[in-house]
């Protein structure tokens, strides 16, 4: 099907397909793209669908390329034909290429996931082995997309608010769009530690309103740690969990408390 | 020297500096070596190879290479010397980085805090870099240390006294949180920074800090 073969085509003879996935940041960096072309002429053949003497083409790789030729006022294009492709393949390639040169934003990568994913028929795992991204980069996209309101989406294409912290608004709202919604512009002005508190706090009391989990979210804990004279084997096996585990001794020695105090009835919740 | 036997040199030095957990050289020194054998193999990558510790990694060294004089100084001396500490300095201001090195030296703002202060003054840009401090050390839990021990018989208020300037004389009066010795089992709780000097007290005697804490009673 694919063939290696490389044609002028006029850039009048091509459209882009709806399958290519970069439907934002279009003309970012277009200017040094197009610098380079005029200067080195182009290095990488763009990709179309279908094959060679059917006009008009779509586009299915190098958009940008695309955008470039025509900003220089070029009337053809370096191609290759990747035969008939049907539009699941089409949006793959399409997400494939951008996506592991980095240049897809938050928002082109969720929208071309989560569509691959209902493709799919919600099966994640076929959708990140296509892809070759990790269960847990695909599980995250399809989370934002499905979970988070318009205005957080939209909050996050702006950039006002992180990934990261889109994640823990959708955490902390359990489901409420208008939590959410009230979080958005909250949670980013806490530190790090508030933040965890809050999404703490919004976990174990889910009807509890925004104002309260960020108020809940700026009182500091006490965190106490007792300093403890351990048998020569408890201290060895600390030592061997601390490293099997990856954590430190302490967390594992608090879990391990923690366990201990419920399952004698001394301790009612999991901390 | 030989341009050979220098290179031989640099290399020899970078692995020690990047394989043991202690290094024997200051950060500013590590990144010097890296940038003059970047510009003698030609590229990052090739020191990469060649020291086989990732390209990420060295970055994080040359990092060093974007903080004032003033703070790069502090490092040449050592009082800084935590990789991750001046890698999350770097995207501060002169001002900035001045300020955070100092809260650094006193041990009250670790790499982690920094970190946190880089995406808090993003969303509060309003903010003057001494009041992003005093948040982030604000929002932190506040950890104490306990240690139970045994309280002798007979021990009465002086002694109890007693035994507290023992400890204080160690981890300083301020740090001591809360001292008991009413019942039978006595207890000593200290801040994190009281923690630490007890760490650091029981490192030099080549004690367990439980043990030191035995003596200590004990007289």
């Amino acid at each position: 099907m694919e063939t290696e073969e490389i044609y002028k085509i006029p850039l009048q003879d091509i459209r882009v397909s709806d399958f290519n996935v970069r439907m934002t940041s279009r003309n970012t960096d277009i200017d040094e793209l197009t610098a380079s072309i005029r200067k080195y002429g182009l290095l990488q053949p763009v990709i179309l669908r279908g094959s060679y003497g059917n006009p008009p083409y779509e586009l299915i790789v190098g958009q940008r390329r695309y955008l470039a030729h025509k900003k220089l006022r070029k009337t053809s294009i370096r191609s290759t034909f990747f035969g008939e492709l049907d539009d699941t393949r089409a949006k793959i390639l399409s997400l494939t290429e951008n996506m592991h040169r980095l240049e897809l934003n938050h928002a082109d990568k969720a929208e071309a996931i989560t569509a691959l994913y209902k493709e799919h028929g919600g099966d994640d795992r076929s959708v990140a082995q296509e892809l070759g991204l990790s269960l847990r980069t695909v599980r995250e996209y399809i989370r934002i997309e499905e979970e988070a309101t318009p205005e957080a989406k939209a909050a996050l294409k702006r950039k006002d608010i992180s990934k990261v912290d889109l994640k823990r608004v959708i955490d902390a709202a359990q489901g409420n769009p208008d939590k959410m919604n009230e979080l958005l512009e909250r949670m980013p002005k806490l530190s790090k530690y508030e933040k965890s508190r809050a999404v703490e706090y919004a976990r174990d009391n889910p009807k509890a309103p925004a104002d309260e989990i960020i108020e809940e979210g700026m009182k500091p804990r006490l965190e106490r740690t007792i300093i403890l004279n351990l048998p020569k084997e408890v201290s060895a096996a600390l030592g061997k969990a601390e490293k099997e585990l990856s954590m430190d001794a302490e967390e594992v020695a608090a879990r391990a408390l923690s366990e201990w105090l419920r399952d004698n009835g001394f301790l009612r919740r999991r901390v | 020297m030989s341009r050979e036997n220098e290179r031989d040199t640099v290399i020899a030095r970078l692995i020690a500096n990047t394989l043991k957990k202690k290094r024997p050289d200051n950060l500013v020194q590590i990144a010097s070596d890296i940038r003059w054998l970047e510009n003698d193999l030609g590229s990052l990558k090739a020191v990469s190879e060649i020291i086989r510790i990732s390209t990420h990694m060295l970055r994080q060294f040359l990092s060093v290479e974007r903080l004032c004089p003033e703070v790069r100084q502090l490092v040449e001396e050592r009082k800084i010397d935590l990789i991750n500490t001046v890698h999350y300095m770097r995207s501060f201001d002169p001002e900035g980085q001045k300020t955070i090195a100092k809260e650094v030296i006193a041990g009250h703002l670790s790499a982690n805090d920094i970190r946190v202060l880089a995406p808090l003054r993003r969303a509060l840009p309003g903010k003057s870099i001494d009041q992003l401090i005093s948040h982030v050390q604000g929002s932190k839990n506040i950890r104490s240390y306990i240690a139970y021990f045994s309280v002798p018989s007979g021990f009465g208020d002086e002694d109890a006294e007693a035994l507290r300037c023992r400890f204080g004389k160690i981890v300083g009066l301020a740090e001591i949180i809360n001292f008991g010795t009413e019942t039978s089992v006595g207890v000593l709780e200290l801040s994190e920074l009281g923690q630490k000097k007890l760490k650091e007290a029981a490192k030099e005697r080549k004690l367990s800090l439980r043990k030191l804490v035995d003596e200590i009673v004990l007289g």
